[in-house]
């Protein structure tokens, strides 16, 4: 099951009723989603506007969604329109980037073209949870940093990354849950709980 | 549980299992674990920084929204196109098939004559032996059943009786 399929079955599960499942989509994509759409407001406040309102009319639209295309392809159509209607309800002008309205431009993630929306609040924030991030990557033994490297970053499949590390699928399995585990393990006091949901 | 979730991030759960993984994300708990193996993933990919706050202003704006209750329009996967080559073959045994059928139907099979020849069977039709004489028949044709058929059945009747003398 790949990340496509694992989306579409919380597509379903959300279409049958599962509010949770829509939640899960909305914690995997709001960051993305929220770096996109930073293209085309100006503030941070205005940006999450934005892109909660996007996922509203995702949750909304979830009956007319019948697969044909990835979950995140057909998200992130409807938060360039939402985008777009946000600004012409203020009057004010869509950017001309001519990449926004292809698929292509979906997949970008360099942090040279976008504008920093952040309040200094939340610049300070997102640049802790980073730091934490970072600074619990470098304390990982080196196979568990490289497996999930290669997994997060490169985007390799567990049968490739065994490839590349020349070590069995079950070793990778293990080896990239227990990166992932020690960097949770650091990072979770900085994100609280459910209860006190803070991101 | 924590090792399920990460499996299921990855596509590297199936059936039951990933079933079973579900079923914990529906928790607090496995929603948290969720939501932090993915900003790992985010942060390590620099796709864009968590705003605070935004889950749970997110989870107060889709709980006033109506549960939605869609029938399944998803398309499933459709099954792979049979290959051209099997497109061709089974057009060409359903041409073989008419073909022997429509010849069959054509030709006596010669060999099958030839044998039933051999063995006697097919004989010439010969006339059967009149009984009454035709004359007789020729008289009294208006009392034949076959006059209370509509058609030319008389008259052919007539006709071979007159070429029989």
């Amino acid at each position: 099951m790949g990340d496509r399929e694992i989306d579409q079955q919380l597509v379903e599960r959300a279409q049958r009723g599962d509010k949770r499942a829509f939640e899960l989509l909305v914690s995997k994509y709001q960051r993305k989603l929220g770096r996109l759409l930073s293209r085309f407001v100006r503030d941070a406040a205005e940006v999450e506007d934005v892109t909660q309102e996007a996922f509203i009319k995702a949750y909304r639209a979830l009956p007319s969604f019948r697969g044909e295309s990835a979950f995140y392809t057909w998200l992130y159509r409807i938060g360039i329109n939402t985008a777009k209607n946000y600004l012409v309800a203020l009057g004010r002008r869509a950017p001309t980037t001519t990449g926004f309205d292809n698929e292509e431009a979906e997949g970008f993630e360099d942090a040279e073209q976008l504008r920093d929306v952040s309040t200094p609040e939340s610049e300070l924030e997102g640049k802790e949870i980073a730091a934490t991030v970072n600074h619990a990557m470098d304390a990982l033994p080196a196979d568990l940093r490289t497996a999930i490297t290669l997994r997060e970053i490169e985007g390799l499949s567990y049968e490739e990354i065994a490839s590349v590390m020349n070590c069995p699928v079950g070793t990778v399995r293990s080896r990239i849950f227990r990166a992932r585990d020690a960097i949770a393990a650091e990072l979770r006091p900085l994100l609280g709980t459910e209860k006190d949901r803070r991101w | 549980m924590r090792e399920q979730i990460s499996r299921l991030m990855d596509g590297d759960l199936e059936g039951a299992e990933a079933e079973a993984a579900f079923r914990e994300l529906k928790q607090s708990e496995g929603f948290e674990h969720w939501t932090c193996y993915h900003i790992i993933g985010d942060c390590l990919r620099r796709t864009g920084a968590p705003t605070a706050g935004f889950s749970s202003r997110f989870a107060a704006r889709l709980a006033s929204e109506a549960t939605i209750l869609a029938p399944n329009t998803t398309q499933k996967p459709q099954p792979a196109r049979l290959p051209l080559a099997w497109a061709v073959a089974a057009t060409v045994a359903a041409v073989a098939v008419v073909s022997s059928v429509a010849v069959s139907m054509l030709d006596p099979q010669p060999t099958a004559l030839a044998k039933a020849r051999e063995a006697n069977v097919i004989r010439t039709a010969q006339p059967r032996p009149q009984a009454v004489s035709p004359d007789y028949l020729l008289a009294h044709q208006e009392y034949s059943p076959t006059t209370l058929i509509q058609g030319v059945g008389p008259y052919l009747r007539a006709v071979s009786a007159g070429d029989g003398r």
